[in-house]
């Protein structure tokens, strides 16, 4: 029998294709044929069994195949001609609504997406989902199948590298106070929401404070101009958007942070919260989607959006040793949950009841 | 929800929420701008910036051409990029070859955008003259009429 992993694109250190890999290496380690087909892929991903979709050889009907959904793509109406049964690990698609007037390529690829997401209730013979949130989704999409949660598996040994000392000698000084948000530039992770909420963090509370809103605005310029725009309005001269950097870059961001703040309103898990906690940086997030799932009761979850209600959380929390000890100490309980043996053990016992059925 | 919930230190998020309810109200002054208004400034301010554009023109008419043999400091560490150049040349020499064709052809036909703009801001300069013209002998026939 093999398992076969189908996806759009698997690109280098991007969730979906982090996960894609380490289910790879799992099913390897079970002695399973396996391999993974993409109709794109990137090219630094050097392993013989990363192949072209078009490659993907005959399959019997025993075999089984696990789609990664995450995107609009023709391969959501491929699956069903394939023989086999059928896995389907949900990502999440992002509403196409934010991307209105911002990116229209975005907006079709997220509505053919969830178009295509509906159309796969049908071919699916059971689901995972990366958070409740993201399970929640696709039985309001007329899923009937077994729908089971399994959280990304998140290569944390990576994260053990070298940060950049040219960042960390930059920003690393203890004068200032280091806001962080990770995350790439996107109308639904609502970077004005922290940029008003820093406002008011530096402006009345605490003047020697930066925030850094750490990743690639690439296809969202009309997005990231009008975030400049209200940073100049704003009279902020201590926000910086960093773009796309280096991975040794983005792991020095999280060395410099005192505090991660999150408001974005959709995430089907948003890995970000996962690196923070890694990081032992304390996390103030708006109560969305996923995030709450994610944070499973640690972190500092703001249940209403208040700029001015926000600001004084994070000093309180920047202020109060005991408060941030006690968040950073929840967010490492909660991290256990996500260490790769884990999530390892779950996916090997949720595949294994699969088979038997 | 995390399986991990009962190991947690119990941190009473109302209750603090409570209490900087009640401190905010003496610790701000003037509201921030919302961001809704500020981006329909933004969206404004996107509208072509003919200066710009032609800024930018310049510096790619200027640039559009890269020279894979462009020369190197000497020394030890130039020769040997040098070295490495002259191996890698049957890949990097085409590679740059067409990068350049390519960046021919859009410098071109940015060329030609800025041509049509020209063109169409000399007519736009033309037909106002034209409206302004007919604009001056409709006032007239209006008088004419009203005296009659």
């Amino acid at each position: 029998m093999k398992i076969v992993q189908v996806l759009p694109t698997i690109a280098y250190g991007d969730a979906v294709g982090n996960d894609t890999v380490a289910i790879y290496n799992t099913l390897k380690k079970l002695k399973y044929e396996t391999a993974i087909y993409a109709e794109n892929i990137d090219e630094r991903l050097k392993n013989k069994d990363i192949k072209l979709f078009s490659q993907l050889g005959a399959l019997s009907h025993k075999d089984v195949v696990i789609y990664h959904l995450s995107i609009g793509t023709k391969l959501n109406y491929e699956l069903e001609k394939l023989p086999g049964r059928k896995i389907i690990i949900y990502h999440n698609i992002t509403p196409p609504e934010f991307f209105i007037g911002y990116n229209d390529i975005s907006k079709k690829l997220c509505e053919d997406g969830i178009a295509g997401a509906k159309h796969l209730g049908k071919v699916a013979d059971y689901c995972l989902a990366v958070s409740e949130f993201n399970k929640r989704d696709l039985v309001s999409m007329g899923y009937e199948c077994k729908i089971d949660i399994l959280p990304i598996l998140i290569p944390f040994d990576d994260y053990n590298a070298v940060p950049s000392k040219k960042i960390i000698n930059r920003y690393g000084n203890r004068d200032y106070t280091n806001i962080v948000f990770t995350g790439r530039i996107a109308p639904n992770k609502k970077h004005e929401d922290i940029i008003e909420a820093f406002y008011y963090y530096n402006k009345y509370l605490n003047p020697k404070s930066r925030l850094f809103l750490v990743g690639s605005y690439g296809g969202m310029e009309n997005y990231y101009n009008e975030l400049r725009f209200y940073t100049e309005k704003l009279g902020l001269k201590n926000v910086y958007f960093t773009g796309h950097i280096k991975f040794d870059e983005i792991l020095a961001y999280y060395k410099i942070a005192d505090l991660f703040l999150c408001m974005s309103e959709h995430e089907g898990f948003c890995v970000p919260l996962a690196e923070a906690m890694y990081f032992e940086v304390p996390i103030v997030a708006f109560d969305s989607s996923a995030i709450a799932d994610t944070l499973g009761g640690s972190g500092f979850l703001l249940k209403e959006k208040n700029a001015r209600e926000t600001a004084a959380v994070m000093e309180r929390i920047l202020l109060d040793e005991e408060l941030k000890k006690n968040i950073v100490y929840n967010q490492k309980q909660r991290l256990k949950d996500f260490q790769h043996d884990v999530i390892e053990k779950k996916f090997i016992s949720y595949l294994n009841k699969f088979l038997k059925k | 929800m995390s399986s991990r919930v009962n190991n947690m230190k119990e941190i009473n998020i109302e209750k603090i929420m409570e209490e900087i309810r009640e401190e905010i109200k003496e610790k701000y002054g003037e509201e921030a701008a919302s961001f809704e208004e500020v981006k329909k400034e933004a969206v404004e301010r996107n509208v072509f910036d003919a200066r710009e554009y032609r800024e930018e023109l310049y510096h790619a008419n200027m640039n559009w051409e890269l020279n894979y043999f462009a020369p190197l400091p000497g020394g030890i560490k130039g020769t040997f990029k040098k070295l490495i150049r002259k191996m890698g040349t049957f890949l990097g020499a085409p590679l740059v070859q067409r990068q350049n064709d390519y960046n021919a052809k859009v410098v071109r036909m940015f060329n030609q955008l800025s041509n049509y703009m020209d063109y169409q801001e000399e007519r736009n300069k033309e037909l106002e003259r034209i409206i302004e013209g007919l604009e001056e002998r409709i006032t007239k026939i209006e008088k004419c009429g009203a005296r009659k």
